[in-house]
């Protein structure tokens, strides 16, 4: 465990050293205080638009980063040979792959956690109701960027930073999309489509069940329950994808 | 020296031939910006294409709806895309009261197809049967545009039963139950709504509306 917290802990002080960290704070930070400076001219719909770019800024923003960020960590590592350094020691591979993750998941809640305090200080500037629907909505985006990075973390062990970054955002487009193709093949598809789009559909993350952004802003009711069965996938999702990351980078030989 | 006279005196030209660029595609950009208006897609297919953001685009077409009607008090456009635009936003935000709501005044009163505002505030009801707003609008403008007391009072009776309506809708009820739709029963009606609405935006309107009415209330004196 102390293996893991302390791959971890590098990996996060290696994030806060990007300066695109810091670059998607500003511009979070840029974006929910300007919704709040050009509120007057929403006419009547003030605070569902601080709202709404706010919690959307928190999610793209930290899905874009966790791609951004993670893509370049591990090739950052065996490009400067750090990585034999860590892996001379008696650190397993699979240890290796959950610290890495669980740094890069520390860095961006930090930046999460600061958007959102812009968003409350917005929120509390313009009037405006703090209700916990907000602060669910947050977490769930929170849960989405961790997959995300599960996801960043497994490319990123076989292949380079670019092709790390292309496919996690293929990964984050078709997860975003993948019942409304589902629905498309059942009603449109033949039998065989049907079932590829459905292994398809399973396989890739289903990240419609992060999304509580809607009901956060209209104040719609929830369930406790559908946020625990959020956090299960999530957690489960999170746990196979790392294992095949594991299973990649055990066969990868460092010369 | 010479040579920061020199680049003083470029940086000058180039901010000048900057702005007069931005200035001779300020048409083309205003032509461009209507054709994006006349060819917005439908609300279904942006669902689609916002992946979960759908709020988000919502809001940046709310923008442009409200840049639009800004363009036709400017006499820059007559309106004829603004239902569309509506549509489009409450497909996207099926429960963003406030598009309906404005949405129908301004069709009904600025545009004059006061069944179109009745179908922009009927939809809204669909997605939003608590609010009670929405009915007391449609009554309002059975009442004021349309002429239709039964329809009215059955509207504003069925706002006055939702949960939150405030007293106006049962007073409205009572107006319609009357049937007295002349000029001075809307005058009271558009200066209740003045008077009771929170959202400055309805007040300005009907501000306006008030004005329109005292003035053909005189011009029938008079004659």
């Amino acid at each position: 465990m102390r293996k893991i917290s302390s791959i971890a802990y590098n990996t996060f002080r290696e994030s806060a050293r990007e300066k695109l960290l810091y670059v998607a704070l500003i511009f979070g930070g840029i974006l929910i205080v300007s919704t709040f400076i050009l509120s007057p001219l929403a006419v009547g719909a003030r605070d569902k638009i601080i709202l709404d770019v706010g919690l959307a800024s928190i999610s793209i923003l930290g899905v874009l980063t966790a791609i951004l960020v993670g893509s370049t960590l591990v090739h950052k590592e065996v490009e400067k040979r750090a990585i034999y350094i860590v892996l001379t020691r008696p650190v397993s591979r699979a240890r290796y792959v959950i610290g890495k993750f669980s740094g890069i998941v520390l860095a961006i809640a930090a930046l999460v956690a600061v958007m959102s305090i812009f968003l409350v200080a917005a929120l509390l500037l313009g009037r405006g109701d703090l209700r916990g629907a907000i602060l669910a909505a947050v977490y769930l985006s929170l849960l989405e960027t961790m997959v995300i990075c599960a996801v960043v973390i497994f490319f990123s062990t076989f292949t380079t930073p670019i092709l790390t970054s292309f496919f996690s955002l293929c990964f984050f487009v078709a997860g975003s999309l993948s019942n409304d193709l589902r629905a498309f093949a059942q009603r449109f598809g033949g039998t065989a489509v049907r079932y590829i789009v459905d292994v398809f559909y399973y396989l890739l993350p289903n990240l419609k069940v992060f999304n509580l952004r809607h009901e956060a802003v209209h104040d719609l009711a929830f369930r406790g329950t559908d946020l625990a069965l959020a956090t299960v996938y999530a957690g489960v999702y999170c746990g196979a994808v790392l294992y095949f990351a594991y299973l990649v980078f055990r066969r990868r030989e460092f010369s | 020296m010479k040579r920061r006279i020199f680049e003083f005196t470029a940086i000058v030209c180039i901010c000048i031939a900057l702005f007069q660029a931005a200035r001779s595609v300020e048409d083309l950009s205003r032509k461009k910006n209507q054709l994006e208006v006349l060819y917005m897609p439908s609300g279904e297919f942006l669902e689609q294409a916002s992946l979960g953001y759908r709020n988000l685009v919502a809001d940046l077409l709310w923008f442009r709806t409200v840049q639009y009607y800004g363009g036709w008090i400017k006499d820059e456009n007559d309106l004829s895309l603004f239902s569309h635009l509506i549509e489009v936003v409450t497909e996207l935000d099926p429960q963003f009261i406030f598009a309906y709501t404005f949405g129908a005044l301004i069709i009904s009163q600025d545009i004059g197809y006061y069944a179109g505002g009745i179908e922009v505030l009927k939809k809204g009801m669909w997605n939003n049967p608590d609010n009670w707003w929405i009915p007391f609008e449609i009554g309002f403008i059975y009442y004021v545009d349309a002429q239709d007391y039964a329809n009215a009072e059955r509207y504003f009776n069925l706002a006055s039963r939702l949960p939150g309506a405030d007293e106006i809708a049962k007073r409205f009820a009572a107006f319609a139950a009357k049937r007295s739709g002349d000029l001075e029963a809307s005058l009271r009606m558009w200066e209740d709504l003045a008077r009771t609405s929170d959202n400055p935006d309805i007040r300005m309107i009907a501000e306006r509306y008030i004005e329109k009415l005292k003035s053909q209330i005189e011009e029938a004196r008079k004659k």
